[in-house]
């Protein structure tokens, strides 16, 4: 590469580096700052290149040119933010407060809404199954056949909590040729199943006669009640009868009910020979049975969450001795209205952290693990408790911080006194309200005469201080 | 009440580097030996406080000259009051940078 090449490269590795100071620098001044440092960086460059200099500068002074363009961005930066001082205000106030929490809250409840897993938890809940599994064969209220196509979806049925899950079986529809004895051979189609499905589906059969006769062990057949009805006009003395499934012989043993029909794929008989055969040409379901039972007889979900928040309110009202705040006997106090919007503050504050807690501990509980497993319930406890302490914490300290007049944020603390150095005298903290309605003292050291902080009112004599900011008295 | 600049040796250095006649960033840079993190930054806090003021150079001249224009700073009142202040603290400052034309 010549010099000139090398320069070029040079000069554009130090333009870049100016480029990335530039980034920190407030968007209102970056223009002009960059088009000063950049002519800065010229005359830099133009003294390390010089040929007719006698003592030319190396390139490392240019870059070092260019590391403290980065310094003078950042304080540009923390010049810009100290200078908002409207924005901290904004920042700081009870409205900013309010709406953080509220979308905190959003955010919970729209993660809770739109996860299936906590929508299954949520559903389930409702079910609230009181009385133990029923013995009937089909349907209570509380059962829930899933019905499905083939193989695919198999996978879909076994990613349901176990404890839905009772288990499935498949069947598959062909059209076959049935000869009865006394009638013409017929073309029927015919749902071949394994013998399992009964216990899995609780396959709903009418009795139509003796239904023990089946000396030969043949394989049953339970005809459909339409079926039943056109071809045997409601024969009630059918069971036991013999017929011939292609090349299978089987013995009638019932009729199905009409509700075994929702079942998709509409046969004239089902035949449970155990030959149910997936293939191109015949139709194939998967037929899962899953019911609603056991776990959800303890107690609603909620309750997990509950348990929890009490748990967090109580450790804190056991731990927590610190005091909201105090105003100094005979001082001058905010009005009654003020003191109560400040309490009012507090209490919503509490009110929107406790739902929030509870969708978020149900977001964790259901989302990190299986949500119908012993360790689901178990975070989910965790989870609201660890929250709930951390949240009303949160809201204790925000509180105290707050001026009792207009809600926003106390702010410049201050240390006062050293206390190394001081023997009788106070030490401490001190912060004031931005817009001037008071001073917060907080003591080092808690003693008899100064133990939690203290409010200390402004009044109109201080106003000039903070005249800049539009300060209003409203104590 | 008006607010009192910070008079430190820094601020005393580039008062001093632009009264005696370095009027851009890179040449108070060069004469005080300070660094351009520390040069900048200081010139900006002074300009806010109203003790020099900066103005870019006519992009003719620049043009003519082919180079890129350049911002010049000078002192205010202010900061000419500062600077006899920071002189007496400072009493050698003026031994360190001497005027531009005198050094040449």
């Amino acid at each position: 590469m010549t010099s000139s090449g090398i320069e070029l490269v040079v000069r554009k590795v130090h333009l870049g580096l100016v480029w990335g100071a530039s980034l920190l620098v407030p968007a209102s001044k970056r223009s002009e700052w960059l088009e000063e440092w950049r002519a800065e960086l010229w005359y830099v460059l133009r003294e390390c290149s010089s040929k007719t200099s006698v003592h030319p500068r190396p390139v490392k002074e240019a870059t070092l040119f260019c590391i403290g363009a980065y310094r003078d961005a950042i304080w540009l930066r923390r010049r810009s933010w100290r200078t908002q001082q409207p924005l901290a205000q904004i920042r700081g106030s009870a409205f900013v407060c309010a709406l953080a929490q509220v979308g905190i809250l959003f955010a919970a409840w729209e993660i809770a809404q739109l996860s299936p897993r906590v929508v299954a938890v949520n559903e389930m809940a409702r079910i609230r199954v009181s009385r133990p599994r029923s013995p009937e064969l089909f349907p209570t209220l509380d059962d829930r056949v899933r019905h499905a196509g083939v193989e695919d979806q198999v996978k879909e049925l076994f990613g349901f909590p176990r404890r839905y899950f009772d288990g499935f079986s498949h069947y598959s529809i062909t059209t076959d040729a049935v000869s009865i004895q006394s009638m013409p051979t017929t073309e029927w189609k015919i749902a071949h199943s394994p013998s399992t499905f009964f216990t899995v589906t609780k396959f709903p059969v009418r009795s139509i006669g003796n239904a023990q006769m089946n000396p030969a062990g043949l394989p049953y057949l339970i005809l459909s009640e339409k079926t039943w009805l056109q071809n045997f006009g409601g024969n009630r003395n059918l069971a036991g009868t013999q017929m011939r499934i292609d090349s299978v012989d089987a013995i009638v043993t019932g009729v199905a009910s009409s509700g075994s029909m929702s079942l998709p794929g509409e046969a004239n008989a089902w035949l449970f020979d155990g030959d149910a055969q997936s293939g191109k040409n015949n139709a194939n379901f998967v037929v899962g049975h899953l019911t609603a039972i056991g776990y959800f007889q303890a107690g609603p979900r909620w309750v997990l969450s509950v348990i929890g928040i009490i748990l967090a309110v109580l450790l804190l009202f056991l731990t927590t001795h610190s005091s909201i705040g105090e105003y100094g006997k005979g001082a001058h106090k905010p009005s009654l209205v003020r003191r109560s919007l400040f309490w009012a503050f507090l209490i919503f504050k509490i009110a929107f952290i406790l739902p929030t807690v509870y969708f978020a501990s149900l977001d964790f509980g259901c989302l990190l693990v299986q949500p119908f497993s012993q360790s689901s319930g178990i975070l989910q406890g965790v989870s609201a408790l660890v929250l709930c302490l951390f949240a009303l914490t949160w809201a204790l300290r925000d509180q105290q911080r707050r001026c009792p007049v207009c809600l926003g944020r106390l702010s410049h603390p201050v240390e006062v006194g050293q206390l190394s150095q001081t023997f009788l005298a106070w030490s401490g903290t001190e912060l004031v309200c931005q817009r001037g309605h008071v001073l917060l003292h907080i003591p080092g050291i808690p003693t008899s005469w100064f133990d939690v902080q203290r409010w200390v009112c402004l009044d109109r004599s201080w106003q000039f201080l903070f005249a800049r900011l539009g300060v209003s008295q409203g104590n | 009440m008006a607010k009192q600049p910070r008079l430190t040796h820094v601020t005393a250095l580039i008062l001093q580097a632009i009264d005696a006649g370095f009027f851009y960033g890179f040449s108070i840079m060069d004469v005080t030996g300070l660094p351009s993190g520390t040069v900048y930054p200081a010139m900006r806090r002074m300009e806010e406080d109203q003790l020099i003021r900066s103005r870019w150079e006519s992009n003719a001249i620049a043009e003519k000259e082919q180079r890129p224009p350049r911002k010049y700073y000078q002192l205010t009142i202010n900061g000419r009051t500062t600077l006899g202040t920071s002189r007496k603290r400072y009493p050698l400052i003026e031994r360190l940078i001497p005027a531009a034309e005198a050094k040449s």
